[in-house]
């Protein structure tokens, strides 16, 4: 078109300037769907790709891996590939009700609790020591702090279980009131209290799974639970538990830490009690603690064990 | 240089649009006895399991729909991002809200389990929080009101 011709809607235009014309629909395609259709192409190609969709939307690893990384040898790995785990479970409700990822679980925390309180008392024997400065003395080293921190996360990873194959041992870790930190004894109670609430919680979720998922995990539970060994001792406890003939002692455990000397933790248990009150016997015992705790006598009274914030 | 001026200029614009972070104005009053937090829970968990003696706790909810004495009662040590000391914490409205809004939860929950529960003594409470400056606070509490309404003939 020659630069002189009058623009279709009668403006003349400039010297030297190209003429006004109303953008066809052929521009249109060009400057939008084409560059559209490009990244619209891109992103399918990286969603398509194994792992990306994964990346993409934050999860930066399956379940299978962040169990295999929760048994390498560097503490931060560990806690991480926990809590990577335990935000897998909170989606996916699957491998939430599968007994055997749980006793994995509990037997990984099992061993870490032990790791721990060996780091504990090398910690203890530490403070024993008169060569050691008064400044060392009150140092947690960063070791025991990352294994605390592993201990945690492991057990939020249980409590996120439909299967309550966790609750032995979590109860276990809520009776457990003297160790050779004070600190780490305190944080794991109150932890394991608050686990156990969690727990409790989304033992829900397995009243709701069908008739045939429900005797599916029975039958696993069952076929884990032959032998002698602890894990096996689990399943059974879980199989009775879930068919109604046996109890975890959940309440009596949280009865016990409501009479505790630490506030903070009370106050845990008071949140926790009413989610296991399942018969009636465990219902009373629920009621009197709870009343006991709601009552105008608890004035929060106790040593309250302070923990930072990098706790 | 001058550029430099004129973004200098732009920031304390975008700055000074910006609202200032609400601050909490109390009434005159005193902080709950000590562990409020424990009997809170407790009292919201007997609520809950429908128990009865959740009764004898009444007066533990009624403390708990008081919007004002939460706000005292939940402070924080957290100020800007730093801890400071006890002496310096600042309401938590967050907290103080949470408090209320699961007293509610709990006051409908118990009203569902034992209907035959006389819980009018909680009702003013209820009722004042319809006027809460907090709009959630105030749909929950119009909710709870509307729960535990008798049914209409």
């Amino acid at each position: 078109m020659p630069a002189d011709t009058p623009s279709k809607n009668g403006h003349e235009p400039g010297k030297g300037l190209p003429p006004v014309v109303a953008p066809s629909g052929g521009h249109i395609v060009q400057l939008f769907v084409v560059p559209g259709a490009i990244v619209l192409g891109v992103v399918v190609v990286l969603l398509g790709c194994s792992g990306m969709s994964n990346w993409f939307f934050g999860y930066s690893r399956s379940a299978e891996e962040c169990l295999k990384n929760m048994k390498e040898e560097n503490p931060d790995v560990r806690w991480r590939a926990a809590n990577d785990l335990a935000q897998i479970l909170k989606r996916d409700p699957t491998l939430a009700a599968n007994p055997k990822v749980g006793l994995d679980l509990a037997e990984t925390l099992n061993q870490a609790l032990t790791d721990l309180r060996r780091e504990e008392e090398s910690l203890s024997l530490r403070r024993r020591d008169p060569q050691t400065t008064d400044q060392d003395k009150t140092r947690v080293p960063a070791t025991l702090k990352a294994q605390r921190k592993y201990v945690q996360f492991l057990s939020a990873c249980l409590g996120t279980m439909s299967v309550p194959v966790g609750a032995p041992l979590l109860t276990e870790m809520a009776r457990k009131d003297k160790g050779e930190d004070d600190k780490t004894s305190a944080l794991l109670r109150r932890h394991a209290v608050w686990v156990l609430a969690n727990l409790g919680d989304n033992r829900k979720k397995f009243d709701a799974l069908s008739l045939e998922q429900r005797e599916f995990v029975l039958t696993l539970l069952d076929h884990e639970a032959s032998g002698i060994s602890t894990r096996a001792s689990w399943a059974r406890q879980t199989a009775n538990v879930l068919r109604g003939k046996e109890d975890f002692g959940v309440v009596p455990a949280l009865a016990e830490c409501a009479r505790a000397d630490d506030p903070s933790l009370r106050e845990m248990v008071a949140f926790a009690l009413g989610f296991w009150a399942d018969t009636p016997a465990d219902r009373q015992r629920a009621e009197q603690a709870l009343l006991k705790l709601s009552g105008p006598d608890e004035q929060g009274h106790g040593q309250r064990v302070l923990l930072g914030m990098d706790d | 240089m001058r550029r430099w001026l004129i973004g200098l200029c732009l920031l304390s614009l975008i700055g000074g649009c910006q609202k200032a972070a609400p601050t909490v104005k109390l009434s005159e009053g005193r902080r709950s006895p000590a562990g409020f937090e424990i009997r809170y829970n407790a009292a919201v968990a007997l609520a809950r399991m429908g128990s009865d003696h959740a009764k004898e706790r009444l007066d533990v909810l009624t403390e708990m729909l008081d919007e004002e004495q939460q706000l005292r009662n939940f402070r924080t040590t957290i100020v800007d991002g730093k801890e400071v000391q006890e002496n310096q914490a600042r309401p938590d409205p967050v907290a103080a809200r949470t408090a209320v809004e699961s007293a509610l939860k709990a006051i409908v929950e118990l009203h569902r389990k034992k209907p035959a529960l006389d819980l009018s003594s909680l009702m003013p409470a209820i009722e004042k929080l319809g006027a809460s400056p907090n709009p959630a606070l105030r749909l929950e509490a119009e909710r709870t009101r509307l729960a535990l309404a008798p049914p209409s003939q």
